[in-house]
C-alpha cells in the first residue's frame, strides 16, 4: 500500500529521523499530518517503536565471573612482572652479552689471539714479573 | 553526575595500583563492553576473550585517559577498535584456511527465506542483527542496544552525525524487513 504513496520513502525517512533527532517545525508538522492521514505510516511507526523497545533487551546481563576472570588474569600477570629483575632480565642479558663481546674484542686487538692465556693475561707476563717467595 | 564522580575516584585509585578499584570499574562496564564486542563481531563466539582484551588495554592505558570524554565512551571506543581488529583477524584466518569469502558473504547477506516467524523475539533480533553489515550493526548496537547518544556514537566511530543517522535509518528498515512476521503478529 505504502509503495503506491508518492512520498512514502520521504515520509519513512522523516519518521525514522524523528526517533533520534528533533525535526524542524515544518518537518514535524508534515510528519504529524501524515501519521493522521496515512494508516500505513502509523502502522510502521508502531512496528519501529516495538523494534526499538526490544533492542535494549540484547544488552548482556552482568557477569561477575567475567569481572573476576579479567582482574584475576590481569593482576596475576602484573604481579609476575612486578619483580624488577624479572622485568629487566632481557635488558640485563643483552647488556652482559655486549660487555663480553667488547672485552673479547679488546683482548683480540691487543694480543692477537683469543686463547686461554690471552684471556687470562698470562701471555704478557715477563719472567721479571715473577716474584719468588723465599720462606 | 554522581556516577561520573565515582568513576573519577575509582580511576585515581586504580592508577595507584588499587586492584579493587579497577575491579569495580570492570564490574560497572563489563556488560556494556561485552555487548559492544558481541554486536560488532556479530556472534558470541570468542566475544568474551575480545572483551577481556579490551579491559587489559584499558588497564595499560589508564594514564592516557584524561577525562575529556565519559569513561563509557572511552571504553566504547577501545571496544569497537579491538572488536574490529578481531573481525579482520577472523576474516584473514578464514581466507587463509581456504578462501571462505562465501561464508562471510552468506553471514552478512539478507536471507528473507528464513524469516524468523516462530523464534522468540530476542533470538530473532540477534539473528536479524547478525545479518546486517558491520557498519549498520555497529551503529544499532551503540545507539539502540547500549543507549549511547547519536553524538557519542558518531564520536566513537569517528564519522559525522549525518552518517550515523543515515546508517541507523537504513539498519532499522532492514531489521524491520527481517522481523516482519514477528512484528506483524
Amino acid at each position: 500500500m505504502d509503495k503506491l504513496h508518492p512520498q512514502a520513502s520521504a515520509l519513512r525517512d522523516l519518521l525514522l529521523r524523528s526517533f533520534d533527532q528533533e525535526l524542524v517545525e515544518t518537518e514535524a508538522q508534515q510528519l504529524q499530518t501524515a501519521l493522521r492521514t496515512e494508516p500505513w505510516l502509523a502502522a510502521e511507526k508502531e512496528q519501529y517503536l516495538l523494534l526499538r523497545a526490544a533492542l535494549p533487551g540484547l544488552h548482556p546481563a552482568a557477569d561477575p565471573a567475567f569481572t573476576q576472570r579479567v582482574t584475576g588474569g590481569l593482576f596475576r600477570q602484573n604481579n609476575r612482572m612486578l619483580h624488577p629483575l624479572v622485568r629487566l632480565w632481557p635488558a640485563i642479558a643483552v647488556a652482559a652479552c655486549i660487555a663480553v663481546l667488547l672485552g673479547l674484542g679488546f683482548i683480540y686487538s691487543t694480543s692477537g689471539s683469543l686463547d686461554q692465556e690471552a684471556i687470562l693475561g698470562l701471555d704478557q707476563v715477563e719472567l721479571d714479573d715473577v716474584y719468588v717467595f723465599d720462606y | 553526575m554522581n556516577a561520573a564522580l565515582h568513576d573519577d575516584i575509582l580511576l585515581q585509585q586504580a592508577r595507584t595500583g588499587d586492584e579493587q578499584a579497577f575491579g569495580r570499574l570492570v564490574g560497572r562496564y563489563e556488560a556494556t563492553v561485552r555487548g559492544i564486542v558481541r554486536g560488532v563481531l556479530g556472534t558470541d563466539d570468542g566475544a568474551d576473550d575480545v572483551a577481556q582484551e579490551v579491559f587489559v588495554k584499558f588497564y595499560r592505558s589508564l594514564d592516557n585517559f584524561k577525562g575529556d570524554a565519559k569513561l563509557s565512551t572511552y571504553l566504547g571506543r577501545i571496544a569497537i577498535n579491538t572488536a574490529l581488529t578481531a573481525v579482520d583477524k577472523r576474516k584473514r584466518r578464514r581466507w587463509l584456511a581456504g578462501g571462505d569469502a562465501a561464508t562471510e558473504a552468506n553471514w552478512t547477506q539478507a536471507d528473507h527465506s528464513q524469516a524468523p516467524d516462530r523464534a522468540d523475539l530476542r533470538d530473532a533480533l540477534q539473528k536479524a542483527l547478525s545479518r546486517l553489515s558491520e557498519d549498520y550493526r555497529t551503529v544499532v548496537v551503540l545507539r539502540l542496544v547500549e543507549g549511547y547518544s547519536v553524538a557519542e556514537t558518531a564520536s566513537m566511530l569517528d564519522v559525522p552525525l549525518g552518517t550515523v543517522a543515515s546508517r541507523l535509518s537504513r539498519a532499522q528498515q532492514e531489521l524491520k524487513n527481517y522481523l516482519q512476521p514477528i512484528l506483524n503478529s
